[in-house]
């Protein structure tokens, strides 16, 4: 599948903080999620990549074109949800989302004020008094609104309650599985946009630790839960994250295809049992250095 | 791109309607005329408080989500300055007329406004530099400093002339004050020059900023 976005050595210096040499390239139609833990780097490559801020080095080029000469054409194909939306603060939710559409070439306002009111966003509210939830749902209309063909999300969820966290999702799934479109989702795991990904990235303390189709890397990753004793001490060896309880343990293993024929003969007894590891526990590990 | 021009010039246009006040005064004070004068010396004031506030009302992180890159937004911020500069001076110059048009003082005015106005474009270049470059605390803390500087000067000045007789006009460097008229036409040039000079530095800092 061709990139529509590809990003080579992008780095950046802050005081404090770099991130490293990131490389990445994500496919055309696919959804691609960001994960890390807080202060990984997510909200700087998420930035990095929907040129909001310049790079301290590397290059991206989105849609074949380089920010450098296209910027503007970019632009308008892409849709960015940022962390912490900001608009036109002493302004109303009617001006900025005009203003916003005077840029725009292909700006569908039938669309975005369907959404406005399905998320109970009040067009006459000045900016400053929407709750960060709702300038958040003002943001994720604005990006659904003119005909992008990337989303660049940074934790799209994040600060929404339970009911409207899962209207986003669904809204972003419906909007994943009927369209062409492609999206680019960094989040924390467990708010469900793991869920959606077919791509996942980790970044931890800036650097790009793991990058992988999200199959590729259940298929590797496994939870493995055991009887103690049932299992060669060298296979509980590379275990990680392991749970020691009375009548079943359980540990991660990295790559189960390398361990499978070590394990056949517990499954085949019922001593073992392999299941999906969870991203969450996947992250956890290599964060802690697996 | 014209949402950008709306949206800045209001605070240009706000400004511009205070100059309707020393006509209106002088409706009520019919001899007191250098109160007119005292508007070449509004100029650079304004326009710094011009670009102020339509710089502390930006918000550059909204526009960098939108289909403009930051040259355009540059050009026409610094745009919107050369044309406010352009018309604050029309303005000025058309009230000066009209006060002193047949008068010996008319040329040491016009030079006084034209000095005015060629300072104002540079330091408006000069502010969008330093909100860009150091942020919208820094350029308050400037203009502000400029603006009361400036209005104390322009008392000083105005006190001064009461005390001493005499015209505003002869604050006006005496070279241009009896230069012909193409000296003015040289100094706006020197003045634009270094204006867009202003303008590719700005343009520079801007792609690099974070904001």
């Amino acid at each position: 599948m061709a990139a529509i976005l590809e990003a080579q050595g992008l780095s950046k210096r802050y005081h404090g903080f770099t991130l490293h040499d990131i490389s990445l390239e994500v496919p055309a139609g696919s959804v691609f999620g960001v994960f890390g833990p807080t202060g990984a780097g997510k909200t700087t490559l998420m930035k990095l990549l929907a040129r909001q801020i310049p790079a301290s080095g590397g290059t991206v080029r989105v849609f074949g074109l380089s920010y450098d000469d296209r910027e503007k054409e970019i632009k308008n194909r892409i849709g960015y949800v940022p962390q912490e939306p900001s608009f036109y603060l002493e302004r109303s939710v009617e001006y900025n989302a005009r203003f916003a559409a005077s840029f725009y070439e292909r700006w569908d306002g039938g669309a975005f004020y369907r959404m406005l009111d399905e998320f109970k966003v009040g067009r006459e509210k000045t900016f400053k008094r929407l709750s960060r939830g709702q300038k958040t749902l003002f943001s994720i209309a604005l990006a659904l609104s003119h005909g992008a063909d990337l989303l660049i999300l940074d934790e799209p969820t994040a600060g929404l309650d339970v009911i409207l966290r899962r209207t986003i999702l669904e809204r972003l799934r419906a909007f994943a599985a009927k369209e062409e479109k492609t999206f680019i989702v960094a989040s924390h795991i467990t708010d469900g946009l793991e869920d959606i990904a077919e791509y996942v990235i980790f970044l931890d303390n800036g650097k790009l630790v793991y990058q992988a189709e999200k199959d590729e890397l259940l298929a590797r990753w496994k939870r493995i839960h055991y009887k103690e004793g049932a299992l060669p001490p060298d296979v509980v060896a590379q275990m990680t994250d392991v749970r020691r309880q009375p009548f079943s343990s359980s540990g991660l293993v990295r790559d189960f295809a390398a361990l499978r024929a070590a394990l056949e003969p517990s499954i085949a007894r019922g001593e073992v049992k392999v299941e999906n590891a969870r991203l969450d526990d996947v992250l956890i590990a290599m964060h802690q250095g697996d | 791109m014209s949402a950008i021009l709306r949206k800045s010039s209001f605070f240009y246009i706000s400004h511009l309607c205070t100059f309707v006040i020393p006509p209106l005064y002088m409706l009520a004070e019919p001899r007191n005329r250098s109160v007119l004068a005292v508007m070449a010396l509004w100029i650079p004031v304004w326009l710094s408080s011009s670009v102020l506030w339509s710089e502390r009302q930006e918000s550059y992180a909204f526009l960098r989500m939108l289909p403009v890159t930051d040259r355009r937004i540059v050009r026409t911020k610094f745009g919107l300055a050369l044309g406010f500069a352009i018309v604050y001076w029309l303005v000025v110059s058309l009230f000066i007329r009209a006060a002193w048009g047949s008068t010996p003082q008319y040329a040491g005015y016009m030079a006084l406004t034209s000095l005015a106005c060629a300072t104002a474009l540079v330091l408006a270049g000069g502010w969008l530099i330093v909100s860009w470059r150091f942020g919208q605390t820094v350029l308050t803390a400037a203009v502000m400093a400029f603006v009361v500087t400036g209005i104390l000067s322009t008392w000083f000045v105005d006190v001064k002339r009461r005390v001493r007789g005499g015209g505003i006009w002869e604050i006006t460097p005496e070279w241009l004050a009896e230069a012909p008229w193409f000296y003015h036409v040289l100094l706006f040039a020197a003045a634009l020059a270094a204006f867009y000079g202003l303008m590719r530095i700005a343009i520079r800092i801007k792609t690099r900023s974070e904001t």
